[in-house]
């Protein structure tokens, strides 16, 4: 290194002071930047509510109906139910944004029945669409990886071939959520995006054993609207089930018990696991309809908790019969 | 002259104010991302199912389909923290039973890629477990197809050593058919069966009247009897009649014959009527409930009865014959 070098880098006293001051006052504002933004407290393991609310979706002046149709043809079976009951023009006017709720929990094919069967979903959402909807989304968060529940269920094509809209759920889709009076879904995460803007929604749902609640079907078929860590809930299931239901007022429930799943369910796996049922139940009223459902099990609503428990919350009526149930054939 | 120690170059210029606008930018992006909550997974923690839950598994699955077979997803993995994930309630079927990890994967047939099959390995820890998760899900009336192994229109479920195996296909077809039976054979040789043997309770039960494929293991629950757990049981048809046989192993003598008059006292405090027997089965309690009738006795380590006949003398027959069996094992 030569001399002349050395002296090209070196600096005055003056200019070493100068830069060491706009050195230290440069640390000094970044740590005091630091310390005025420290957050002493840590972040909230869960947020705080959400200005979301969920809207009360029955169509006005309906009460308590239910339609109990028998036939193997779904097709046939719900027209005939919504006909009972006014038609779906009595649900869905003109302009209204439909949610199809629909149960697409497992990536298994329809002929096992575990999810909602995708000829039932697409022909709801033509009625809909007929009756003046402006929109119909078909939604769910399933249990297994959503693109593939959505496709191999059949889900996704039917509705879209019907003229549908498939939201699947993404990670901004969540808001959190708490239902009022609700003891478990507090602050919990829930798929809002799909209902932006709705201000109808219809559940669909197979009917099917559960090893847990005894049964899946209406009521349970809103664990889908929920995300997070929501097995958890499996540990209160009769009373997770029944907040479900104090959740969401639907405008209609549609209980496909055309076949049942009988044993090893809500999976299934097997053809065996399944019963001809030939039976397709709507309702406005979501514990009539699960009350009614259960019978197709061999059951009774007594052996399910949560009908009771959903009953005395306000959420409808255990005793399905005093609807006055219109009862009919399609064959 | 030496340069003035104050003057920089134009690319340290530059340099430096590309460095300072980068800070900008993740300045404001940090200011913009603390608007979006996200201070918990939404959806679950998906990665964990994706993740391997357990060096105990055998090697990926794709290594056991057939040359007819193409892996149609990945192979995921599951523990006893996400088995939720993927089967929903059924998950609490699998948990009391000792279930360590689940790997699946999907296959499609390379003939016919609509065709296709699910194939579940439960890890079950022992053998014993494998036998009671396969036992209890057993279909009624189904094919079996080797011993602990059977097929359903659509299914193959079969135990190796501590794995418990469902191979479900989307639909009922002899192509399927084909490539599932392929698998499990293949399955069968390439991996090892793990801890324990075959189930020894299983051959207790005497042969004459036995019901194929009805050997069962149950749960504590499946009685009612605190502290009863370990439970086998068999279903036998005497003369027109459907007899359930029990017998349960236990770890010394007193702890079978404490059970058994336990088992007793359990029926005549729901109203059972007791009484003492004799020859050949000294030491039984016939208990009669409800038109149903209960035999139980302890011998040597064991507790052996039959729980469900409408008809004494035919309890009291399957009765006898298990006793014999259970006398010429070795204690």
């Amino acid at each position: 290194m030569t001399q002349e070098s050395l002296q090209d880098d070196a600096i005055s006293r003056r200019e070493f002071i100068s830069r060491s001051l706009k050195a230290g006052a440069a640390l000094a504002a970044v740590g005091a930047a630091g310390y005025c933004l420290h957050d002493r407290n840590g972040p909230a393991a869960r947020p705080a509510d959400s200005s979301f609310s969920l809207p009360d979706f029955s169509a006005g002046g309906q009460g308590g109906r239910m339609a109990i149709v028998t036939g193997s043809d779904r097709v046939k079976t719900v027209n005939a139910a919504l006909s009972a009951l006014g038609g779906i023009g009595a649900f869905v006017k003109k302009g209204d944004r439909v949610v199809l709720k629909v149960n697409a929990a497992f990536a298994t094919s329809p002929s096992l029945s575990a999810t909602t069967h995708p000829q039932l979903t697409a022909e709801v959402a033509r009625l809909c669409l007929a009756a003046g909807a402006a929109s119909v989304v078909v939604t769910d968060n399933p249990i297994n990886d959503p693109a593939s529940c959505f496709t191999l269920s059949g889900i996704e094509a039917a509705a879209r071939g019907a003229g549908a809209k498939v939201a699947l759920p993404r990670e901004n889709s969540f808001v959190p959520y708490s239902v009022p009076g609700g003891k478990l879904i507090v602050r919990w995460p829930f798929l809002a995006q799909p209902l932006s803007g709705v201000n109808k929604i219809i559940g669909i749902a197979p009917v099917k054993h559960h090893e847990r609640s005894g049964a899946s079907m209406a009521m349970k078929n809103w664990y889908g609207l929920l995300g997070g860590r929501r097995n958890t809930f499996h540990q209160d299931i009769h009373n997770i089930i029944m907040e479900l239901a104090m959740m969401i007022r639907p405008t209609l429930v549609i209980l496909d018990g055309t076949t049942t799943m009988m044993h090893n369910g809500p999976t299934g796996g097997s053809l065996d696991d399944l019963a001809a049922t030939n039976t397709m139940i709507v309702s406005t009223d979501q514990v009539a309809a699960d009350a009614f459902g259960v019978t197709l099990l061999g059951k009774t609503s007594a052996d399910l908790p949560y009908i009771a428990k959903a009953a005395a919350a306000g959420c409808g009526t255990a005793d399905w019969q005093s609807l006055k149930p219109i009862r009919a054939e399609a064959t | 002259m030496p340069r003035p120690v104050s003057a920089t170059s134009r690319s340290e210029t530059l340099v430096s104010l590309i460095v300072l606008a980068l800070l900008a930018c993740i300045a404001a992006g940090v200011y913009r991302q603390q608007f979006n909550f996200t201070p918990w997974n939404p959806n679950g923690d998906t990665s964990q199912s994706l993740a391997p839950a357990s060096d105990k598994l055998p090697s990926a699955l794709v290594a056991h389909a057939g040359p007819d077979l193409a892996a149609m997803s990945p192979m995921e993995s599951f523990d006893r923290e996400t088995l939720s994930d993927k089967i929903d309630g059924k998950a609490e079927f699998y948990l009391p039973a000792g279930f360590l990890a689940m790997q699946c994967q999907r296959f499609t047939l390379k003939a016919d890629a609509s065709n296709w099959m699910e194939v579940f390995v439960y890890d079950m820890g022992e053998a014993i477990n494998a036998f009671t998760v396969y036992s209890k899900q057993r279909r009624p009336g189904v094919t079996e197809v080797a011993d602990l192994a059977y097929r359903t229109p659509n299914s193959l479920h079969f135990v190796h050593g501590k794995y418990y195996v469902e191979i479900v296909a989307a639909q009922a077809d002899p192509a399927v058919d084909a490539a599932m039976e392929g698998y499990w054979k293949k399955f069968v040789a390439d991996v090892a069966a793990g801890k324990g043997g075959p189930v020894a309770e299983v051959s207790l039960f005497p042969a004459q009247g036995l019901r194929a494929g009805s050997v069962m293991r149950t749960t504590v629950e499946d009685f009612g009897i605190e502290g009863f757990d370990n439970v086998f049981t068999a279903l036998y048809d005497v003369d027109g009649v459907q007899v359930t046989a029990f017998l349960s192993r236990r770890g010394s003598d007193k702890e079978a014959g404490d059970l058994a008059a336990a088992y007793g006292r359990y029926f005549v405090s729901f109203g059972g009527k007791a009484s003492a027997t004799g020859e050949p089965l000294p030491g039984a309690t016939i208990v009669e409930m409800d038109g149903i009738y209960k035999v139980v006795l302890a011998r040597g380590r064991f507790v052996l009865g039959t729980h469900e006949s409408s008809d004494r003398a035919a309890a009291w027959k399957v009765a006898i014959l298990l006793n014999e069996k259970l006398s010429k094992e070795k204690p």
